[in-house]
């Protein structure tokens, strides 16, 4: 019959695809046709210098057996920046935060008055003038020429005196101030695998994680069920989860955040959560879906980063007994308070430990055919024992454009009402003694408006892109009963994100050029050779994941033999002692690889990475206690950027040469501190997320196979183009040469020996803020040397079949020679694993 | 049934075993169907297997596109308004329909996965064993 | 502590709408799904972003829950 060619979009990557993400069941009655993977980056910024965090998240989905799926996924946030940390009225600002300056100096200067017996003149008028003239003349004696307390008034003077302190006067109408604390970067960690079972009309879900993050700790498990009736026109759902977390804090690395008042938090919380619902279809055109659900929550519910303002629940008179003798932050406070004091008249703050939450809610999905675009209207009605009410409102326009494109623009109001213990500032104790000025629990209104972008690509990858912008205002609360602007506070969220079809769907059918070419067992050097493979043809497409893990332990090095710890500690930090030392540091690379061939001949590859770095510090002996800095330090997150072109210089089906252009983007930080806190001490070089500068990787390959032989060489190199980075320095230029052999087994099976040369120079510059110094890792002398490793490996390939285009490899990495420059922890080995999928 | 405005006669199908199958680009079970289906119907074809295939895409345009990428040796036909499967009471998709040499219904199939193949596969050679 | 009137009353509603849906027989053909069966009729159609944006929610605001259940697609055997 006759086709008549319309031009018209693509047909939308089709919709039976389940994921099974933690609190989300989202299945159709079939599993997806062929794997599928996610690459998704998240960042969200609130106005000023407040929070921002970003979000790296990736999954799998893999079927088996067309009955079940396997799901993976992980997800690394970072977060850093300014929250508050309490509110006062806005009377005498910061006058009452006993971290803040002013209120050392005015406690100081009261405190002769206070607390001695003697009088020193100057002081004691001075402090007088900060407290107001009427005490002066209600308590001192003119004429003791030293202005001293009359004795029959002195305890009645000093209570007073700590009342017209701490009791200033709050109008009515004054303005609530918001304390802000600087939350120093940390991370959080979350895998989660999940099953799903597809029995006819009944789908049956298993998940279970953990996620961790420095002080919270939570594992999770959760099951649903869901059952299709009348003709798979209504499906029923529900589902359970239970949540364990516990909640820990030990004292941290000092100033700011975790502030001088800490005490050890060991704590625990437990959620149940159970939902159900029912979806319908009303017509052809429409989805109709009504859900609920009741979590009961268990534990320490509390913030404990959080604190409070209550006037009055220590009094004058108890604030008397107690400092008569003591520091503030000495004192033993429990006699006057169940909270815990972190300042004048400041608490942490409590929350119930227990908390029941209810929420009802309901989409409706509307298609409109004339315009082939999808409404959906969502309304979520939520309430909790804290009192809290909440309504949601979200509107979402799906709009199909030609090219595989889909627009949805995107509103959503929200409006929650403030927990029964919930205040700005409390000016009196409340009975059940719960507080919190957290102010995500106050009454406000947030609007949201969203537009997301999502392109499918004919190959089976889509990318999503998605902006979004946050109005948090209390005057936005429905009613208008809002908490004030004090709060206001507008953000975005940022979104990408790459789904790639790894589906044999296309290749099983017919037609398709030749991937043999792929096939070619040997083509692939080993898992730890960058940038060595080429594709074949124009058009093709590969995505890759790489992960590597480096292990260095042991002793610390310099040139070819064993320092010791003495001669460390004189020689290894330069002008001074060193103080401690890495015990043993390990690198997690994980590394994401997109390449595209254009033409024949050149192929075009971008490969962002994230890296987790620990590294455990001992303290040496006879060191100076004051820097030495003991325990492990952390530093996770994004890493440089590389882009780099590949050009086929030479190609039969013997011997291949190509040469890559590379070039890496600064994308990773270079200011990790030692406490997460910006500006203070900087952590060693090694421990920097990337270089800082932009890089140019050139390399060289050479690849050949004949019969079941290959064998191969690279040259690569990385020169840094400029001079130092932002934070003052340059990591060192390198030169790798390598040069390998392998066998082939059997058709799709593979192994090589591989030989590494590495020569780099040291960190030059160095670091603009400040370093401790006090660790070999410190110095930038202490870094690059020359290398000789041997690698050997395994190669996985898969010509043809269900999986054909898969390729795995894996490569062990032994150090045998090494002339290390300066003093260095010595290296144990690397492990490189590799899977790439061409298409 | 119509197919670009031409209808597709039955009659001309006797003696012949017939699988009608309906389909539609929406539906992954059913493209997953048609390389299974291409090939039982190439490797019966001289023993009287003849296989019709009924698209109910409501753009016939979608599915005329995805045989362009996937073709198959066997005919199509395309019902956008859906009378066809009403007629024959269609109760999932893909369904198919087995048709002896008779012209007579014998047997339908719900949906699809692989491990059906081998069970069409023997439906399919017993009603071709049949005489006429 | 579990349960509680507001509880009962909603399950009750949702009893009797699934009820009330389930009698009116609104009856969408099994070929004629293909309208539902789009990414932009899915409940969730990008369940990613959908949970990245949750997560944001549920970390600055004091609701949880709501989120898609099962249901609609292509109800492909």
């Amino acid at each position: 019959m006759a086709v008549i060619k319309k031009g018209k979009k693509t047909l939308a990557a089709l919709s039976c695809a389940a994921m099974g993400l933690p609190g989300i069941q989202v299945s159709a009655a079939v599993p997806v046709a062929g794997a599928e993977s996610n690459v998704q980056y998240g960042f969200y910024q609130e106005q000023g210098e407040r929070m921002q965090s970003q979000i790296f998240h990736t999954d799998f989905v893999v079927p088996f057996a067309e009955r079940v799926e396997f799901t993976f996924s992980a997800d690394l946030d970072t977060y850093v920046g300014a929250t508050p940390l309490y509110s006062t009225p806005d009377s005498v600002p910061d006058i009452v935060s006993a971290a803040s300056a002013e209120f050392e100096a005015a406690w100081h200067m009261a405190s002769p008055l206070l607390f001695s017996d003697e009088s020193a003149a100057i002081e004691n008028r001075i402090g007088l003038e900060i407290l107001g003239r009427e005490l002066f003349n209600y308590f001192v004696d003119p004429f003791g020429g030293n202005f001293n307390i009359k004795p029959e008034f002195k305890k009645e003077a000093k209570v007073k005196t700590i009342e017209e302190f701490i009791n200033f006067p709050v109008a009515v109408s004054v303005a609530t101030n918001q304390v802000m604390a600087e939350q120093p970067r940390e991370s959080r960690t979350m895998p989660i695998l999940g099953t799903s079972l597809y029995l006819g009309p009944v789908t049956l879900g298993f998940s279970g994680g953990f996620s961790n993050e420095p002080d919270f700790k939570s594992t999770f498990g959760s099951t649903n069920v869901s059952w299709e009736l009348n003709n798979k026109l209504t499906t029923l759902s529900a589902g359970y989860s239970l949540t364990g977390n516990d909640i820990t804090r030990s004292g941290g690395h000092g100033t700011g955040h975790h502030s001088g008042f800490t005490e050890i938090l060991d704590e625990k919380s437990t959620f149940n959560k159970f939902h159900w619902g029912v979806s319908q279809i009303l017509s052809k055109n429409t989805l109709l879906q009504v859900n609920t659900g009741f979590t009961a929550q268990r534990g320490y519910l509390t913030n404990p980063y959080k604190f409070v303002y209550v006037r009055g629940e220590v009094t004058p008179e108890e604030y008397y007994d107690l400092l008569i003798d003591t520091q503030l932050a000495d004192g033993d406070w429990a006699k006057y308070t169940d909270l815990e004091v972190v300042g004048v008249d400041i608490f942490r703050e409590v929350r119930p430990r227990d908390r029941d939450q209810w929420f009802f809610a309901t989409q409706l999905n509307q298609h409109i055919p004339a315009l082939d675009a999808s409404v959906h209207f969502n309304y979520r009605y939520y309430k909790d024992s804290w009192k809290i009410r909440s309504h949601t409102f979200e509107l979402d326009w799906y709009q199909s454009l030609p090219f595989g494109m889909t627009v949805t623009p995107s509103v959503r109001y929200y409006s929650q009402s403030s927990a029964e213990f919930f205040a700005p500032y409390f000016l009196a104790p409340r009975a059940d003694g719960h507080y919190s000025s957290d102010y995500r629990l106050s009454s406000y209104g947030k609007l949201s408006s969203g537009l997301s972008i999502s392109k499918q690509f004919s190959k089976g990858v889509r990318l999503d892109t998605g902006f979004e912008y946050y109005i948090h205002k209390g005057s936005l609360k429905m009613g208008g009963d809002g908490v004030g602007d004090y709060a206001d506070i507008t953000s975005y969220l940022l979104s990408a994100s790459l789904n790639v079809n790894l589906s044999n769907l296309g290749r099983s059918l017919g037609s398709h050029k030749g991937h043999d070419m792929h096939a070619h067992h040997g083509s692939h050097p080993p898992a730890g050779v960058m940038a060595g493979h080429m594709l074949g043809k124009a058009g093709d497409m590969m995505v890759g994941y790489q992960y590597m893990y480096v292990d260095r332990a042991g002793d610390t090095v310099k040139g070819m033999h064993n320092a010791s710890d003495q001669a460390i500690v004189n020689n290894a930090c330069a002008s001074k002692q060193c103080s401690s030392k890495a015990r043993e540091m390990t690198m997690h690379m994980h590394m994401f690889n997109f390449m595209y061939a254009p033409t024949d001949w050149l192929n075009l590859m971008l490969m962002p990475q994230i890296i987790a770095m620990e590294m455990d510090m001992e303290v040496l002996p006879g060191a100076n206690d004051d820097e030495a800095h003991e325990g492990a330090h952390l530093s996770e997150g994004l890493g440089d950027t590389l882009m780099m072109a590949l050009v086929k210089v030479f190609d039969n089906p013997n011997h291949h040469l190509h040469l890559g252009l590379g070039v890496s983007a600064p994308t990773g930080r270079t200011d990790a501190t030692l406490s997460g806190l910006k500006e203070t001490d900087l952590q060693g070089y090694g421990m920097q997320l990337g270089s800082g500068t932009w890089d140019f990787k050139p390399s060289l390959t050479y690849t050949a196979q004949a019969n079941d032989w290959l064998w191969g060489a690279q040259v690569s190199a990385t020169k840094r183009l400029q001079h130092r980075n932002k934070d003052g320095y340059a990591l060192g230029d390198e030169i790798q040469s390598s040069i390998w052999g392998g066998y082939s087994f059997l058709p799709w099976l593979s192994g090589s020996v591989r030989g590494i040369h590495t020569a780099q120079s040291a960190v030059r510059g160095q670091y603009d803020g400040s370093s401790l110094q006090s660790a070999p890792t410190d110095l930038p002398e202490n870094y690059g040397g020359q290398f000789w490793d041997v690698g050997i490996g395994l190669n996985v390939s898969v010509p043809t079949g269900g999986l054909a285009g898969n390729s795995f490899s894996v490569e062990w990495l032994q150090p045998i020679k090494h002339d290390y420059n300066g003093y260095q922890l010595e290296k144990d080995g690397a492990l490189s694993v590799r899977w790439g999928y061409a298409f | 049934m119509m197919n670009s405005g031409q209808n597709l006669d039955l009659t001309n199908y006797k003696n012949q075993v017939l699988l009608i199958d309906f389909w539609a680009t929406w539906c992954p079970p059913c493209k997953q169907s048609m390389p299974f289906l291409n090939a039982l119907r190439n490797e019966f074809l001289d023993k009287g297997f003849e296989i019709i295939a009924i698209n109910v895409d409501e753009d016939s345009q979608d599915a005329q596109s995805f045989l362009e990428k996937y073709p198959v040796d066997y005919q199509v036909a395309y019902d956008e308004r859906g009378d066809c499967p009403a007629k024959y009471d269609v109760k999932a998709m893909p369904s198919s329909y087995f048709i002896d040499r008779q012209g007579k219904l014998r047997y339908v199939h719900l949906g699809f996965r692989h491990a059906d193949e081998t069970e069409i596969r023997t439906r399919v050679l017993e009603l071709l064993q049949e005489s006429r | 502590m579990f349960w509680n009137i507001q509880y009962s009353r909603a399950s009750l509603v949702l009893l009797i709408v699934f009820s009330v849906l389930m009698l009116e027989g609104c009856s969408v053909a099994p070929w004629e799904r293909g309208n539902l069966a789009k990414k932009q009729m899915l409940i969730v159609p990008n369940p990613n972003r959908t949970a990245l944006r949750q997560h944001v929610f549920d970390s600055k605001e004091s609701s949880q829950g709501g989120m898609g259940s099962a249901g609609g697609g292509c109800g492909c055997n």
